[in-house]
């Protein structure tokens, strides 16, 4: 409570210092064209805003901080709909200088907190922005960035402010079917100030407590004491249910439409991206090339690849060349090695059916990537083990508790957690109430964020640099008389493959000048996905080009940026 | 001494009709017209300019079996649905329908098009309650190219809404029957394809394939059912009536039949039996195989409105296909039309209304209290479909007040009575009702002799009835 009211304060005061400067040139005024902002900040411009700090910041903050970015000219405003709750998602985009204009270069989108509960990666994703805005033109020429820090403004305000962290926005829902709406939710039954959990008796129960009586463990058949495991609170609709048609309604990363289904009480919307933020979210990745779509959440702590739910075709299997490529690069810019990479159902230890990250992989085509900006292992003075710990985490349920209750009692001194205690419901009933305050395992707390966040910028420029490249090799142009002969390859001279595997590949296309004719050979041609380092197959093609006719040559790959050069023979 | 508050009269009479097998549907023979409108045969691609008409008389109001002299009254003569409307045309007859039926029909914006055009919603039924809270059925024309890449023109729906207004003017049957059910109406639900086929937007995805069921990524790449489903407007718009509006039981459309579908064969379906379907083609004169082979083939098409409905709702699905037969005659509405009032009734009348008879009231202390209702479902479909059932532990419920309520048992018919769970506030689960079951709820009830005890049964669907009982005798 004490930090939500400092972060409160100032948040506002910080918001109106970096307001300022920005109503003096007019925020609103985006570049001309889309293009990128020049070069650095000339005097009398805005500065830039203060060097990102760990601490939470609250909605004005994150508004203010993209205003005085866009106000220096270095970034470029990316309008984004109000959240169903009317609350704003500012999001900015960004590149080096003296590329082609944003819109058209492959991007990697950084998106903070979609879950509506992870404020440590909307703080994730804020910094490393604000980190590689800093150091701009040190960017791949060829590369933009769009960040969208807090995607999820009306379930990250409400975990902001103390409230159910269970990422949901404002839209109401009847959960239960009985036709009123949102009318048994969370209470504070014990008085203290705090909504934990609460562990209902039931012979048919799924939980009961492990061998370290704090935490919960899925019971087995010989188990006698069995839980129900919910909010905390009372039945306040008087159906014999506790807290089940709670405020609110989506999870917007859950609600995009692969492994997606609409069951009253889900958190997926009773349509897939029925709210106008997500669907937005959706298609602005659309509208631009993509290469990858980063999103900072979870309290994994781990690079969780595609695969919200098993069954589906990415959800096995080793994950493709290009998600070990990241998981590479992210082990080298955080330190936090992983020996493969871990499908987000494993990661989460749970299904997330209607997970953002499939839709992007299987629609978007990108490569895409949960980051796990929070995790047991991720406080400075938490043990870190061998390597092969992260994986061990996500193999059994028991390890992830076993982590996370080493770092309450060795890191915390055990401060974070609360006792299970009886409560009375009324009616002669009773509960258990209590686990893990917030800002301790869902969030961190406001102090670890420095180490939970660091690196994570230096991630995501080492993923760019690593962008595939594309190379012409003209390997002949030949003219005799009017007949023209071309013979070309395209290379990829960058770290990634030019596409996800199976999807749409590299492609060739030769534009003739006006009168020449195709005699034969391909103007068009799909070369499939080129893995890095190799180069495609020869493409031939023989035309009638009248004398001084130039001919065009363009290469285009998904997650590469265009390559176009002009053969004269 | 009990005081019902609802007409159960007038259920009953509409039910016992429906019993008899009477046919309340005679298939009207369109009078001939005068002096039609003139109406050129447009061409596929072409619409004729809006046509300039004098503003709408509104007494009397003309019927379509009794056309009266074009001059005297803008209305459409039965030839005019034959023919593409301009959006002009289709706005004014919107509007001419709702001055003249105005107790009975209001249109909204049920939103906007893609292009930006207002998607119309007409909504059927008594306007002194509330439609939100009445059973209902979803009339749509169909979003697949009908003709040269258009969608089909909203000239079919109309001809139906307008029909079933007139009858509920002159037939008390129908009157009643719109008075506790409601009837959504989208007539144009791609109003940029019907009205601006030249000018219409490209779109990512087929509109009839982009709803949420049996969508895959794979289908998203190959386009048909777009990036995402509901990716289009228009199809968001309809697909949200189906997944909020729960009051929606059934959906009507309106659609082109695959070739071969309306050939006669032999060989039935295997659920051919379908109650609801059997007497709507019974009232309408409609072959019942061709019902069910349409409606298993729309439903089978993935990312279709009506498998969406049925995955999402389960409700009753009826596929009509108005054009396959055409009009009789030069000033004849194409006899297809002809069929579609009929069968929109028809399934109205097999909506889920909750019925009540007379409670019984014992006294058995001086305090306590035996009551006893009997509760019905009038029409066919249920309180909830069975993929609702595995969702929701009721569809139907009772709010008691006035007195305490101790406990309830519900005795359905070859079954012993059982107890309904003892909620903590005044609402009762009374569970699922299926179509034109009666069940006996027995109330233990304490209460203070002369006392009035107050139920309200509500469903899912919007049925609300309610009776008061005096704890006397």
């Amino acid at each position: 409570m004490t930090t939500r009211i400092r972060d409160a304060a100032t948040g506002a005061l910080l918001a109106l210092a970096l307001l300022a400067p920005a109503r003096a040139q007019d925020p609103s005024a985006p570049p001309a064209n889309g293009t990128p902002p020049q070069a650095a900040a000339q005097a009398g411009e805005p500065a830039a805003p203060p060097h990102w700090a760990p601490r939470y910041r609250a909605p004005a903050d994150v508004a203010a901080w993209v205003e005085a970015w866009v106000a220096t000219g270095l970034a470029a405003r990316v309008a984004l709909p109000a959240s169903r709750g009317g609350r704003e998602a500012p999001a900015l985009s960004f590149g080096a200088a003296g590329g082609p204009p944003l819109e058209q270069r492959p991007t990697v989108f950084l998106v903070g907190g979609l879950d509506g509960a992870s404020l440590a990666g909307a703080e994730g994703a804020l910094r490393a922005a604000d980190e590689l805005l800093r150091r701009r033109d040190a960017l791949p020429r060829a590369i933009a960035f769009v960040c969208v820090p807090w995607a999820a403004p009306d379930g990250l305000a409400r975990t902001l402010e103390g409230g159910a962290a269970d990422g949901r926005d404002l839209l109401p829902v009847d959960d239960d079917g009985d036709l009123a709406f949102d009318e048994d939710g969370p209470d504070d039954v014990d008085g203290d100030g705090l909504v934990l959990e609460m562990l209902v008796e039931d012979p048919e129960g799924p939980w009961t407590r492990g061998s370290d009586g704090r935490f919960l463990v899925r019971a087995a058949s010989t188990d006698r004491l069995r839980y129900r495991r919910v909010p905390e609170g009372r039945d306040d609709d008087g159906d014999g249910r506790y807290n089940e048609d709670p405020p609110g309604g989506v999870v917007l990363d859950l609600a995009f439409p692969v492994g997606w289904h609409g069951e009253p009480g889900g958190l997926g919307g009773a349509l897939p991206l029925d709210d106008d933020l997500s669907r937005a979210l959706a298609d602005l990745i659309l509208a631009r090339p993509r290469l990858a779509v980063l999103l900072f959440q979870g309290n994994h702590g781990l690079l969780a690849r595609p695969g919200g739910v098993e069954g589906l075709a990415w959800s096995s299997g080793p994950g493709s060349a290009a998600d070990l490529s990241a998981v590479r690069h992210f082990a080298e810019a955080t330190g936090r090695r992983q020996a493969e990479a871990i499908p987000l159902h494993r990661a989460r230890a749970e299904p997330r059916p209607g997970a953002a990250l499939d839709w992007i992989h299987a629609v978007a085509g990108a490569l895409a990537a949960e980051v796990g900006v929070w995790g047991p292992l991720e406080e400075r003075g938490a043990v870190r083990v061998q390597a092969s710990a992260p994986e061990a985490l996500v193999r059994r349920e028991e390890g992830v508790e076993a982590a996370w209750a080493r770092w309450l009692d060795d890191v915390r001194g055990g401060i974070g957690f609360v006792d299970w205690h009886p409560v009375d419901l009324g009616d002669g009933r009773s509960a258990l109430v209590g686990g893990w305050q917030p800002f301790a395992r869902a969030n961190p707390p406001e102090e670890c964020l420095e180490g939970a966040t660091a690196g994570l910028a230096s991630f995501v420029e080492k993923l760019a640099a690593a962008a595939p490249a594309l190379e012409l090799r003209v390997v002949e142009a030949a003219r005799d008389g009017e007949v023209v002969t071309v013979r070309a390859r395209v290379e990829n001279s960058g770290r990634l493959a030019t596409g996800l595997a199976g999807a749409d590949g590299a492609r060739l296309s030769l534009a003739l000048p006006s009168g020449a004719r195709l005699l034969w050979g391909e103007v068009e041609a799909r070369l499939g996905v080129l893995e890095p380092g190799t180069t495609s197959r020869e493409v031939t093609a023989v035309a009638l080009v009248p004398p001084g006719g130039v001919l065009r040559l363009v290469a285009r790959a998904p997650w590469a940026a265009p390559v176009e050069r002009e053969v004269k023979p | 001494m009990t005081l019902p508050r609802l007409c159960l009269a007038c259920c009953l009479a509409f039910l016992s009709a429906a019993a008899r097998g009477q046919d309340p549907l005679p298939v009207p023979v369109p009078a001939p017209a005068p002096t039609p409108v003139p109406t050129p045969e447009p061409g596929p691609d072409e619409r004729p300019a809006p046509v300039e008409e004098p503003p709408p008389t509104q007494d009397p109001v003309p019927t379509l079996d009794e056309t009266p002299p074009a001059a005297a009254s803008p209305s459409p003569a039965p030839a005019d649905y034959a023919r593409a409307w301009t959006e002009a045309e289709f706005e004014q007859e919107l509007a001419r329908l709702a001055d003249s039926h105005a107790s009975r029909l209001s249109v909204s914006e049920l939103g906007h098009s893609r292009g930006g055009r207002r998607i119309a919603l007409l909504t059927l039924g008594d306007r002194a309650g509330d439609p939100g809270r009445r059973p209902a059925a979803l009339f749509v024309t169909d979003l697949a190219a009908h003709a040269a890449d258009r969608p089909a023109g909203p000239e079919a729906a109309l001809f139906a809404v307008r029909r079933l207004l007139e009858r509920a003017e002159g037939e008390a049957r129908v009157a009643e029957l719109l008075a506790s059910v409601t009837l959504y109406a989208v007539p144009a639900p791609d109003p940029d394809g019907v009205f601006a086929p030249g000018g219409t937007l490209e779109r990512t995805c087929r509109l009839e394939r982009n709803f949420p069921a049996g969508w895959q990524p794979s289908d998203a790449i190959e386009c048909p059912q777009g990036p995402y489903p509901c990716s289009e407007p228009e199809t968001r718009e309809l697909a949200r009536v189906v997944a909020q509006r729960t009051n929606v039981g059934a959906l009507a459309l309106l659609a082109r039949a695959p070739a071969g579908l309306w050939s006669a064969g032999t060989d039935s379906p295997s659920n051919a039996a379908d109650p609801v379907l059997a007497r709507v083609a019974a009232r309408a004169g409609l072959e019942l195989t061709q019902l069910v082979r349409a409606r298993d083939a729309a439903a089978a098409a993935p990312g279709s409105l009506p498998a969406f409905a049925r995955a999402r709702t389960g409700a009753c699905v009826l596929v009509l296909d108005p054009w396959s037969a055409p009009a009789p005659g030069p000033e004849s509405a194409p006899r297809g039309f002809e069929s579609l009032p009929g069968a929109i009734e028809a399934l109205l009348g097999e909506l889920p209304r909750l019925a009540l008879r007379s409670p019984r009231t014992e006294r058995l202390r001086e305090k306590l209290w035996l009551v006893e209702v009997d509760l019905s479902v009038a029409g066919l479909l249920p309180t909830a479909s069975p993929e609702e059932r595995g969702k929701a532990p009721a569809s139907v419920w009772l709010d008691a007040q006035g007195a305490r309520v101790l406990r309830i048992g519900l005795g359905r018919e070859g079954e012993p009575t059982t107890n309904l769970d003892v909620p903590r506030g005044p609402t009762w689960r009374v569970g699922h009702l299926a179509g034109a079951e009666s069940v006996r709820l027995h109330l233990l009830v304490e209460g203070e002799a002369g006392g009035v005890l107050r139920l309200a049964f509500r469903s899912l669907r919007g049925a609300v009835v309610e009776a008061d009982v005096g704890l006397s005798g």
